[in-house]
Order: structure tokens, then sequence, then C-alpha cells
């Protein structure tokens, strides 16, 4: 993970990604105890899909092992998630934390946007984290972020409702 | 742990057993990034393990 960590740095400096941000499971590990997560999801700011597959030839001219969506950088399997794709991406990689992890600099969503996120997949398994998560959130700066970025066909604050009411 | 081995009560013991879950679950949540991590990779290396033990220093 650290070493997944540093080569995104390095995409970073050499200007193949313009951002980036920890979303997913590790960002759920960075707010909530531990729980075993697969994959490292990462948010990268892309305006265009010439842009990712950059990122794919980037990693494949360099030989490293590409399973389905994820690239298995130092043993980690990683999954990118560009920004293009959603306006609710862009939004999370540009307002993410700045954190440290063993002195390597890195960004993760803030709970507020990783909730947003977990509402838009909303799979069982991101419907039993959000509840913890939420004692941990800006209740109005949450709900102003579902309103912005939810739907029809992701009702955010609908989807937030329903866990709502399910702790009732 | 010992407490909670020591409750005859049914309603006492979860009521204990929940207790101290949130403690733990609290302590946990406080660390670090990167000991949370050491911990991840430790999960994920015995979910690989075909024996589900956890890798000692010899594997």
């Amino acid at each position: 993970m650290i070493e997944a960590l540093r080569t995104l740095n390095q995409l970073k400096r050499e200007g193949v990604i313009k951002d980036y941000a920890i979303g997913g499971g590790y960002a759920v590990n960075y707010y909530l105890e531990p729980i075993l997560t697969y994959g490292l999801d990462i948010f990268v700011l892309m305006t265009t899909d010439k842009e990712y597959s950059a990122l794919y030839q980037y990693f494949r001219s360099r030989k490293y092992q590409i399973e389905n969506v994820y690239i298995i950088i130092e043993g980690m399997p990683v999954q990118f998630l560009p920004s293009f794709i959603s306006p609710l991406i862009d939004g999370a990689v540009r307002r993410a934390k700045r954190i440290r992890v063993k002195g390597i600099p890195s960004k993760v969503l803030t709970v507020e946007y990783l909730i947003a996120t977990l509402l838009t997949a909303f799979r069982p398994k991101d419907k039993m984290v959000i509840p913890h998560l939420l004692e941990q959130a800006d209740m109005r700066l949450l709900n102003e972020i579902l309103g912005r970025f939810g739907d029809e066909k992701a009702p955010l604050d609908n989807r937030l409702g329903r866990i709502l009411e399910s702790l009732q | 742990m010992r407490k909670l081995l020591s409750i005859t009560d049914s309603e006492e013991f979860w009521k204990v057993f929940s207790e101290e879950r949130e403690a733990r679950r609290k302590q946990l949540r406080n660390l670090p990034l990167a000991k949370k991590i050491e911990i991840v990779e430790k999960m994920r290396a015995a979910q690989l393990n075909p024996h589900g033990r956890l890798p000692t220093s010899e594997s």
C-alpha cells in the first residue's frame, strides 16, 4: 500500500495524473476501525478518456500486471476512477483531505464525500459502514453535497433517508 | 474479557459485551492509518493463506 502511494505520487510528478485521492475501503479504514479490503480505489482528476488510456499505457509499458480493472502496483490491486465519469468524483478529489502515511504525502476523501460515493455505489457493504461514518460527518455539508450530486438514477438524499430510517 | 466470563445474567452479559466491543472499536478507530493498513494487510494475507492462519515471521 505504501509503495502504491509512492507510485501514485510519481505519476503526479510526471504529469500522468493531475491529482488523486484515496476512496473506497481504504478511505473507510482511515475513518473507522480496520476492515478487510481487497483493493485500493483511487479517484483521479482527469478530463478525457485519452488521459485514462494514457494511464493504462504507462503501466502496460512498464510491464505492470493488469487484472480486469485492477493494476497491480507493488502487490496492491489498484482501481482508478476518473473524474470525467462523474462530477461527484471531481468534487471529491478537489476537496480531499491532505494526509501523510508513514511520511508519504497523500490525500483521502473527506468523510462527507466518502459517504456520498458510498451512497452512489449503495452495495450492502456500503450501507453497513455509512451509519458509523455519519458519526463523524458534518450533516449540513453532507446534505449540500447530496443535493448537488444526486439525481433520479442515484437519489443520494433519498438513500441516506432510508439508512437513517432503518436506524430508528 | 475476564469480567464477561464471570457474568451469568444474559442481559448483563450483552450489555457488557456491547460496551467492550464499542471500546475496542473506538481504540482501533483512533489508530494511525499506517497501523490500520498493517492490520488490513495481515487480514488479506490470512485470507490468501489456504489454512486461514496469519503468516508467521518464518512464512
